[in-house]
């Protein structure tokens, strides 16, 4: 077969679509279902009443602060959620590392609504953007599949460029499978493309920083070198101004550290 | 002496194997180019998001979203374009020019 850039592009769209696509369905199907992920808490917890008023009373939001203070004294970083229209409880609730987890209060009394434990549609939104592999590398993983992803339209618009408007309204279910497939995968994929590309950009560039930090790779190691270094020599003093000017996080070169300290 | 004659056609056995092996060298060369691709294009994404460091704006946030923008519509067009590109290997001087380039200004003083 003569290698043309179709021929090159095929392949590239069809091995990356694949493999991507495994893991990308999944992604596709949490993220769908994370968009109800209150609904879905509600549906798991009979218990909480959703008939609930609205308003705050100041006996609910001093129970919340007790709430919150006992939280803190487990070493938890707490938070309250305000109650809507959408979810009428008053939550206090903390990060676990996959959820966010808590206890639900009426808004109106402050009474502890004895709900089961369940991480309901949060389930779905924590596993959509990390896979429930936390940052690393659960987020790492699923930000390499948006490139795939980015990728992967990128050489189907190429493939399909000439032919893209022919494509979306060319569907033929009775003629061979292959071909009713391929006639069903450009019909989606052509009348869906801004849905999609838009949606894996942004998928993509809110996370892209954990995929690629903005630290510099060899001054890091240095950094981490210089460190091991033998301690101050005794008998000097350092005066505190020059120790926060050399310590802050945004000093850029390590190395110079060591010399200024030796300087002083 | 034999008395078959040789009609020369004899390749009929290897021609399978010759296939076989010119398809496997083509997906080689094929990976080979998506690999060197892909590393030229995520060495160049990093160096995008070291130099957003220098930009002047207060928030450090603020920074690496505006990187984390640049590079998720760069990296796709790099891949795509050095995977394209094969004439004269034109992709991969692409990358390799575009992540040199980038290279210098994150080594250049401001």
């Amino acid at each position: 077969m003569r290698e043309t850039l179709r021929v090159h592009m095929g392949w590239l769209h069809s091995w990356v679509g694949f493999l991507a696509g495994l893991l990308l369905v999944l992604v596709f199907a949490s993220g769908t279902l994370a968009v109800f992920d209150t609904e879905i808490t509600q549906w798991m917890q009979p218990e909480v009443s959703l008939t609930h008023s609205t308003t705050l009373t100041p006996a609910a939001l001093q129970a919340a602060a007790q709430a919150v203070q006992a939280e803190e004294q487990k070493g938890l970083s707490a938070f309250l959620t305000l109650p809507s229209d959408r979810d009428p409880v008053l939550q206090v609730l903390h990060y676990d590392g996959y959820e966010f987890v808590g206890t639900a209060l009426e808004s109106t009394t402050g009474a502890l609504v004895p709900a089961r434990e369940t991480a309901g549609g949060q389930f779905f939104y924590n596993f959509h953007f990390s896979l429930r592999g936390g940052n690393q590398p659960g987020v790492q993983i699923v930000t390499f599949l948006g490139f795939c992803l980015l990728v992967a339209i990128g050489s189907g618009l190429v493939i399909h460029i000439k032919a893209l408007w022919p494509d979306l309204i060319l569907f033929r279910p009775f003629g061979p499978r292959p071909r009713a497939w391929l006639d069903a995968h450009l019909l989606a994929g052509v009348l869906f493309l801004p849905f999609i590309l838009f949606m894996g950009y942004t998928g993509t560039a809110i996370h892209a920083r954990v995929l690629l930090p903005a630290q510099p790779g060899l001054p890091r190691i240095m950094a981490g070198r210089t460190r091991k270094k033998k301690p101050y020599p005794r008998g000097v003093f350092y005066r505190r101004g020059h120790y926060r000017r050399l310590l802050r996080p945004s000093s850029r070169r390590p190395v110079r550290f060591c010399k200024v300290r030796m300087a002083i | 002496m034999s008395r078959t004659q040789k009609t020369g056609l004899a390749g009929s056995s290897s021609g399978p194997d010759a296939k076989k092996s010119q398809k496997r060298q083509t997906v080689l060369r094929r990976s080979g180019l998506l690999a060197c691709v892909c590393a030229l294009s995520f060495i160049t994404a990093h160096l995008i998001m070291v130099l957003t460091r220098l930009l002047p704006l207060e928030d450090a946030r603020l920074k690496t979203d505006l990187g984390g923008m640049v590079i998720a519509a760069l990296v796709p067009m790099l891949v795509l374009a050095g995977f394209a590109g094969r004439r004269h290997s034109w992709g991969l001087i692409l990358g390799v020019v575009v992540c040199a380039s980038i290279a210098l200004a994150s080594i250049l003083p401001s």
